[in-house]
C-alpha cells in the first residue's frame, strides 16, 4: 500500500508540472461531485410480550455494545416539597447497588472491564444506559438490567447523594452564567413548576429511601421503557439475551405524562440580581417558546437560523462582530417536547455596556419582526440547514438516539426524512409570519445580573425594576420548638433575668466594652490548628476582632452598619451581606444577651428540662431582634449550651450549631466560662480557652480605624 | 515527497504483544487505511479513510501556544487564532486594494493613539479625545470594505458544522467537518487562511478577546485562582502565562505584533492536518498537492530556550474570595514524551478516574469531605515539562485544610505501597477500552493523529502509548509517584472563603 502510494504520488507529481496557482479555483467556481448516496440505516424494532420495546442497530466497526434506556418518568411527576427526588433517585439507582450486589461491587466489577453503567433522571424522561467491549456484554447487561429492575437505593449511598445536592446548592450563586440561565427559566416557567423550581435544602432533606424506592416501583416497568443496542453485535443472540435478562419483567401501569405546570401568562419586566464580584454584565430576555409539536418547528428553525444560529445570523453579526459588543450572544425561539421551550436572547459584556447591550439585543429581536429574514437570508439559513443535513445520521449510536427519540415524544419514526422536506417548504412569508407570532418583544422579561454601580445607564431607565433575591433559604431548623404560654413568657423573663445577674453581675445592663482573649483549637481532617484570637466588642454593635493564624494577623472590624477586613496588608471593605451576618451573630451573643437582658425587643420563653454532659438545665428560647437560639440555663443560672441555626465559621455553609460552655470562675463579680467548644451538625468544630478578659477596658479609638491600604 | 517508515514489523510485534482475548482495534487494521503525505514545504498530511458515514473531518494542528510568547505579546497566539477567520485578500472584502490602504490608516491611528496614551502622565486629555476619534473613524472606514463572517458563512452554508478552533499553552488547532463531497473547498480554504491572511476588524476583536477573559478568568473565582496557581508553580517557564493573556498586553498589541507571530510560527514544516471520513487519499492528494503547495517553507522559529529550573520551594498561594472553598495542589512532572508518562497516566488512574479510585472512595464516599476530587496530568500543556495537578472541592462544612490532608494520605499511600493487582489490570484494560472509544468519531480521530503526530513525531505513539502501559510495573509507579511527591516539588493554590474566620 505504501509503495503503491508513493508511486501514484510520483506519477503526479510529474502531472503537476505547471505552476499550481494557476489551476486554483477561488471557491465560487468549484464544482462539487455528488454527495455520495447513503440510506441511514433503519433500526429493527421488537416489542417483547411484556411490552419492552427495544431497537437493534448492529455496527461492527468497532468491538463495543452500548445498550440505553429511556424510561418514561421525570422530575415533572415529583412533589414540589421533595424537589430533587427524580434526579436523586436516578444517582442512587446506581450507586446504591442492586439486590445482588452493592455498588462499590458493581463498580470494582466494571472498572476492571472498562464498562460503564450510568443512570440519571431528568425533567421529562429517566436514562439508562451501558457501555463495554463486546466480550463482556452478558455479564455487564446483567448488571445492567439489575440496576433498571431491582435497585437497592442504599442509604449511605443516599447520604453522599445528599451531600452532593447540598454541595450543589450551596454553590449555585457562584457562578454567573448559572445563575443567570436558572432565574429566567424561572421567570418564564414561574418558580413553582416541575421545570424551574430549584433543590432546596429542606426539600433535599425531606426526601428518604423509601421516596426512592416508591418512585422506582411507579414507572420503572417494561411497557414504560424503550431500550436501544448499538455496536458490534448478533441481534438474534442479543434477542436472546435480552429475553433472558429482561422477559419476566412483569408490566406495570401505562402511565401518561402528567400535565406540565407552568406560567401559561407572560411575566413581562425588568429583573436586577446584584453580584458583585464580576466584570461583566449578563443580559437575557426571554418568554415562552414552542412546542415541537407545532407545524410551524420548521419554519422556527430557519428563522433561528437567521437570527442568532450562526455566524451569518443577525445577532452575531450585529452584536459581536460589528458592535464589538459581546464574546458570547445568542438568541432563537426554543421548542420543547412535554411542555414549550423558551424563546430567549441574550450576551454577556461589560457593565460599563449594560444598557447599549440591551438596546442592541431589543433592536435585533424588534427588528426581525420588522425586516423579517430577507429572500438571501432565507436561502443561506436553509441551504446551510439542509447541506449540513448529512450530520444529522452520521452515526449508528445517533441514529439509534433519534429513532428511539421520536418513539418516545410521539413523533413519526421518518420525522427526520420529513425534516428535510418540511424545511425545503419554508418560504420567506413563512419566517415573517413566525417572527411575528412567536416573537413578542412586550412579553419579555429582561433580566440582567451583575454590579448596578458600574452600568452605564440605571436598568430602571428600561422600566419598573424588581430585584431578584436570590439568597439561598437557610436548612430546615431542627432543634426542638417550644410552647408558648402566659407562664413560659413570665418564666422566661424571670430565668434571663437571672442568667444575666449571674453572668453580667449587678452591673449587667450598663457594661460599655468587653474585651478577652483566647485560644483556639480548630480541628480539620483529623489535624489541629492553634488560633490566637482577641476580641474587642463595644455595646450595642461595634466589634473588633484579630486572629493571629500560621499565615499572619487577620482583622476584621465592624461598627455599626460598616465594616472592613485586613489580612497580610491588605484591606478590604466587608461586603454588605457579611456585616448583615456579623450583626445577626451579635444578636444571639452570649454577651449581648446579658447586656440588654431587659430590653422590649429581648423576648424569652422558657422551656422543659434538659441536660449538658450530665448536668441538668433549662430550656429557654431568647430572640433579640428577631434573631433565635436556645440556652439550657443550668440552676446556678449559668448558660451551659446554646443552640442555633448559623453557620460552620470554616466554610460558609449554612447547618445546627451548638456551643457549650463550661469551666466557669468568678471574675470580678461575674460568672465566666473559660471554655467553649462549638459543634456543627453533631461535629466538634472548635475549642476556646478564655485567656483573659476585662470589662470596661479603655477604648483605643484607632482600633477601629480603617487604616489606609 | 517523503514516504513514511515502514512499519510492518511493529504491527507484528503488537499482536504477538497484545492479550490474545481482548479483540483490539490494532495498529495493523488502522495502518492499512491510513495514508502519510509530506510535502516539499514540510507540511505533514494524515489521511484516515472511514467511510461510515458520507462526512469528512479536518483538524489543523499548529505547533504553536501560549508558551512561544513573552511578556508584552501575551495572548497574541490565542488572537491569532480569532483572526484566522476574519477571511483573506478574496474573502471577506468588497474592494481589498481600498481597504489595505485603509487598514494602514488604522494601523496610524492607532499607533499615534497609543503614544500618546503611554506618555508620563498619561497624556493630555484633548489629544486623547481627538486621536480616539481618529481611530475610531479610520476603523469605520476600514469596515466599510468588509464582508463580514464571510469565511465562516461559506463553511456553514456549505453544510460544515463544528467550525471551532482552540489555543492551549502548547497549539493552535482549527477543525471542522463538512459533507464528503467538499474536500476542495475546505482545501481552497485552509491553504488561504494560512496562505495568505488579512488582519481586519483587528482592534475590534481585541475587544472580543477582552471580553473573553473578563468572562472566562476575571469573573469566575477557579478562573481567578488558576491564573495565580499556574503563575506561581513556574519560575521560569513560559507555562505561567495564561493563554488568554494579560489585559495590559491585550490592551496593548498591534495588528503588526500578529502578523510578525504568524509569520514566524505559521510555517508548513510546524502544522500537521488530519483528514478523517469519508475519503480517499489517492483521489484528494492531488487537491492537497494543489492548494497547500503554494505555502512559502519559510523557516522553522527555534524551539523555545527556557526550560523550567528544578522546583525548590513549596508554595503556597490563597485567594481570598467570595465563593466557596476550591483546593488545587501541582508537582512538576516531565514532558508527554518521557518514558514515565504512561506511569504518570497510571497514577492519576488509580488515583482518581471514576468511581473505585482513591480519592473518590476516600474523600467523597468515606471522609465525606469533598463534592468533587480529581486528579490531571499535562497542565496547563504537555509539551514541555508540566503539573500533575490534584483539584477538590470541598463540600460544605469542610475545609481546604481537610482535603488537603486526605489528599496527603492518599499520596503518601500510593508512593509507600504497591498498588493492587486489580488495580494494574483495570489501568491498562481502560488504556485498551479508551483507545477503542475514541475510535468511532471522525474528528476525534483527526484530533489524536494530529496531535501525536506533532508531540511525538510519529502518530503511530497512539497506539505504541498502550503498548508502554501494558508494560508498567508496580515498582515503577511507587518510583515515580517517590520521586514526584515531596514538598519541595510542590505548589498549592486554594480559594479562601471571605468570611473565614
Amino acid at each position: 500500500m505504501r509503495t503503491q502510494n508513493r508511486l501514484g504520488v510520483l506519477l503526479l507529481a510529474g502531472a503537476l508540472a505547471a505552476p499550481a496557482t494557476a489551476q486554483v479555483k477561488h471557491y465560487q467556481e468549484i464544482t462539487y461531485p455528488p454527495l455520495p448516496v447513503f440510506s441511514i440505516p433503519k433500526p429493527q424494532v421488537v416489542t417483547l410480550k411484556n411490552g419492552l420495546t427495544v431497537f437493534m442497530l448492529p455496527d461492527r466497526e468497532l468491538p463495543l455494545v452500548e445498550v440505553s434506556a429511556r424510561i418514561r418518568t421525570g422530575s415533572i411527576y415529583e412533589p414540589p416539597e421533595k424537589a430533587g427526588l427524580a434526579r436523586l433517585m436516578g444517582v442512587v439507582q446506581r450507586t446504591g447497588g442492586t439486590a445482588r450486589s452493592s455498588g462499590d461491587a458493581i463498580d470494582d466489577f466494571l472498572a476492571l472491564r472498562a464498562a460503564s453503567i450510568e443512570t440519571s433522571v431528568g425533567a421529562d424522561s429517566g436514562f439508562a444506559s451501558m457501555n463495554c467491549l463486546k466480550g463482556d456484554v452478558a455479564e455487564v447487561l446483567a448488571v445492567f438490567a439489575d440496576i433498571l429492575r431491582t435497585p437497592a437505593f442504599a442509604e449511605d449511598k443516599l447520604q453522599i447523594a445528599k451531600v452532593q445536592a447540598r454541595a450543589a446548592i450551596a454553590r449555585r450563586n457562584d457562578n454567573v452564567n448559572a445563575i443567570t440561565m436558572r432565574e429566567l427559566q424561572r421567570l418564564v416557567y414561574g418558580e413553582d413548576s416541575p421545570l424551574a423550581r430549584n433543590e432546596e435544602y429542606a426539600t433535599i432533606a425531606a426526601i428518604t429511601r423509601d421516596d426512592l424506592v416508591a418512585f422506582h416501583a411507579r414507572f420503572y416497568h417494561p411497557n414504560n421503557v424503550y431500550l436501544g443496542v448499538v455496536g458490534d453485535f448478533d441481534p438474534k443472540a442479543m434477542l436472546r439475551l435480552l429475553e433472558q435478562r429482561f422477559g419476566d419483567w412483569p408490566r406495570g401501569q401505562k402511565l401518561d405524562a402528567p400535565a406540565v405546570a407552568y406560567r401559561k401568562h407572560p411575566r413581562p419586566g425588568v429583573f436586577y440580581i446584584e453580584k458583585k464580584d464580576v466584570n461583566q454584565a449578563n443580559i437575557v430576555m426571554g418568554h415562552l417558546g414552542i412546542e415541537m409539536r407545532n407545524p410551524d418547528y420548521f419554519a422556527v428553525e430557519v428563522l433561528n437560523e437567521v437570527l442568532g444560529g450562526s455566524f451569518a445570523s443577525r445577532m452575531f453579526s450585529n452584536i459581536r462582530s460589528k458592535k464589538g459588543l459581546a464574546y458570547s450572544v445568542y438568541g432563537g425561539v426554543g421548542a420543547g417536547f412535554t411542555a414549550p421551550g423558551v424563546m430567549r436572547a441574550g450576551m454577556q459584556t461589560k457593565l460599563e455596556k449594560m444598557g447599549e447591550a440591551v438596546e442592541a439585543l431589543r433592536e435585533e429581536l424588534a427588528g426581525i419582526i420588522t425586516h423579517p429574514p430577507t429572500p438571501e437570508e432565507l436561502a443561506r439559513a436553509k441551504e446551510s440547514i439542509l447541506n449540513s443535513f448529512v450530520f444529522n445520521y452520521d452515526s449508528s449510536a445517533k441514529i439509534l438516539r433519534q429513532q428511539m427519540l421520536y418513539a418516545y415524544y410521539g413523533l413519526p419514526a421518518n420525522f427526520l426524512e420529513t425534516y428535510r422536506a418540511n424545511i425545503e417548504k419554508v418560504t420567506a412569508a413563512d419566517t415573517a409570519r413566525v417572527a411575528k407570532a412567536y416573537i413578542k418583544p412586550d412579553q419579555l422579561a429582561l433580566l440582567v445580573v451583575g454590579d448596578a454601580s458600574r452600568f452605564d445607564r440605571p436598568l430602571s431607565t428600561f422600566g419598573p425594576v424588581t430585584t431578584i433575591d436570590i439568597t439561598i433559604p437557610p436548612p430546615p431548623d431542627t432543634s426542638a420548638k417550644i410552647q408558648r404560654s402566659e407562664n413560659a413568657a413570665e418564666a422566661g423573663r424571670a430565668l434571663l433575668a437571672k442568667v444575666a445577674r449571674t453572668l453580667g453581675g449587678a452591673d449587667a445592663a450598663s457594661v460599655v466594652a468587653i474585651s478577652s482573649s483566647a485560644t483556639t483549637t480548630v480541628s480539620m481532617g483529623g489535624q489541629f490548628l492553634n488560633l490566637k484570637r482577641s476580641a474587642l466588642l463595644v455595646f450595642p454593635d461595634r466589634l473588633r476582632q484579630a486572629v493571629v493564624t500560621p499565615m499572619g494577623e487577620q482583622v476584621m472590624v465592624m461598627d455599626g452598619g460598616q465594616g472592613f477586613m485586613t489580612m497580610g496588608g491588605q484591606v478590604r471593605p466587608l461586603p454588605a451581606s457579611m456585616v448583615e451576618k456579623e450583626q445577626e451573630d451579635l444578636r444571639r451573643d452570649l454577651r449581648v444577651l446579658v447586656r440588654y437582658h431587659a430590653e422590649p425587643e429581648m423576648d424569652a420563653v422558657a422551656g422543659g428540662n434538659d441536660e449538658v454532659a450530665g448536668q441538668p438545665c433549662t430550656v429557654l428560647a431568647v430572640t433579640y431582634k428577631g434573631v433565635a437560639s436556645q440556652l439550657c440555663v443550668a440552676a446556678d443560672g449559668t448558660v451551659l449550651r446554646q443552640t442555633f441555626q448559623g453557620t460552620n465559621p470554616l466554610t460558609r455553609a449554612p447547618g445546627q450549631v451548638e456551643l457549650r460552655f463550661s469551666d466557669y470562675r468568678p471574675l470580678d463579680g461575674r460568672q465566666v466560662p473559660h471554655r467553649q467548644v462549638m459543634l456543627v451538625d453533631g461535629e466538634e468544630v472548635m475549642t476556646s480557652t478564655l485567656e483573659s478578659w476585662q470589662v470596661n477596658p479603655p477604648v483605643d479609638e484607632a482600633l477601629f480605624a480603617k487604616p489606609a491600604a | 515527497m517523503r514516504n513514511g517508515i515502514r512499519y510492518v514489523w511493529v504491527a507484528v510485534a503488537l499482536l504477538a504483544v497484545a492479550a490474545p482475548a481482548l479483540d483490539a482495534q490494532d495498529l495493523a487494521s488502522f495502518s492499512k487505511r491510513l495514508t502519510e503525505h509530506r510535502l516539499d514545504n514540510g507540511l505533514t498530511f494524515l489521511i484516515y479513510e472511514r467511510p461510515t458515514a458520507p462526512v469528512v473531518s479536518f483538524f489543523t494542528y499548529v505547533n504553536v501556544g501560549a508558551a512561544q510568547e513573552v511578556p508584552g505579546i501575551t495572548g497574541l497566539a490565542h488572537m491569532f487564532e480569532h483572526m484566522a477567520f476574519k477571511g483573506t485578500s478574496t474573502i471577506g472584502t468588497t474592494d481589498w486594494e481600498a481597504e489595505r490602504q485603509a487598514l494602514a490608516r488604522v494601523d496610524q491611528a492607532y499607533h499615534a493613539l497609543y503614544r500618546e496614551r503611554t506618555r508620563p502622565g498619561g497624556g493630555d486629555p484633548e489629544t486623547l479625545a481627538r486621536l480616539q476619534k481618529e481611530f475610531e473613524e479610520a476603523q469605520e472606514a476600514a469596515d466599510a470594505y468588509i464582508k463580514k463572517n464571510e469565511f465562516g458563512e461559506i463553511i456553514e452554508r456549505e453544510g460544515g458544522v463544528g467550525l471551532n478552533a482552540g489555543t492551549g499553552s502548547d497549539q493552535t488547532v482549527y477543525f471542522y467537518s463538512l459533507p464528503a463531497n467538499k474536500v476542495e473547498l475546505w482545501a481552497y480554504l485552509e491553504s488561504e487562511r494560512f496562505l495568505d491572511p488579512v488582519l481586519r476588524e483587528f482592534y475590534k476583536e481585541r475587544d472580543v478577546v477582552m471580553e473573553e477573559r473578563r468572562l472566562r478568568t476575571d469573573s469566575q473565582p477557579i478562573g481567578r485562582l488558576i491564573e495565580q496557581f499556574v503563575a506561581t508553580a513556574f519560575v521560569a517557564h513560559p507555562y505561567k502565562q495564561p493563554v488568554v493573556g494579560y489585559m495590559s498586553d491585550l490592551e496593548s498589541f498591534t495588528r503588526e505584533d500578529a502578523e510578525a507571530f504568524y509569520r514566524t510560527h505559521y510555517v508548513p514544516a510546524n502544522m500537521v492536518i488530519a483528514i478523517v471520513g469519508d475519503v480517499r487519499a489517492k483521489e484528494i492528494i492531488p487537491i492537497l498537492e494543489k492548494y497547500f503547495s503554494r505555502l512559502p517553507a519559510g523557516t522553522p522559529p527555534p524551539p523555545l530556550r527556557t526550560v523550567e529550573p528544578p522546583s525548590i520551594a513549596e508554595k503556597v498561594v490563597r485567594v481570598p474570595d467570595a465563593s466557596q472553598p476550591v483546593y488545587l495542589e501541582g508537582y512538576h512532572r516531565p514532558a508527554v514524551t518521557h518514558p514515565d508518562n504512561v506511569v504518570y497516566d497510571a497514577i492519576a488512574e488509580v488515583l482518581s478516574t471514576g468511581r473505585t479510585s482513591r480519592l473518590y472512595r476516600s474523600l467523597v464516599r468515606d471522609k465525606k469531605i469533598a463534592a468533587q476530587v480529581g486528579v490531571f496530568n499535562g497542565f496547563p500543556g504537555d509539551k514541555y515539562p508540566n503539573l500533575i495537578l490534584f483539584f477538590a472541592i470541598p463540600s460544605p462544612g469542610h475545609s481546604n485544610e481537610e482535603v488537603q490532608a486526605a489528599i496527603r494520605e492518599e499520596i503518601a499511600k500510593i508512593s509507600r505501597e504497591p498498588i493492587t493487582d486489580d488495580e494494574l489490570k483495570m489501568v491498562k484494560t481502560r488504556a485498551k477500552a479508551e483507545l477503542i472509544r475514541g475510535l468511532d468519531s471522525n474528528p476525534e480521530i483527526a484530533s489524536k493523529l494530529a496531535e501525536y503526530q506533532t508531540l511525538f513525531g510519529d502518530w503511530r505513539e497512539l497506539f505504541r502509548q498502550v503498548e508502554r502501559i501494558d508494560k508498567i510495573t508496580k515498582e515503577d509507579i511507587m518510583r515515580v509517584a517517590q520521586a514526584t511527591f515531596v514538598p519541595s516539588n510542590r505548589t498549592v493554590a486554594m480559594i479562601v472563603p471571605l468570611d473565614e474566620k
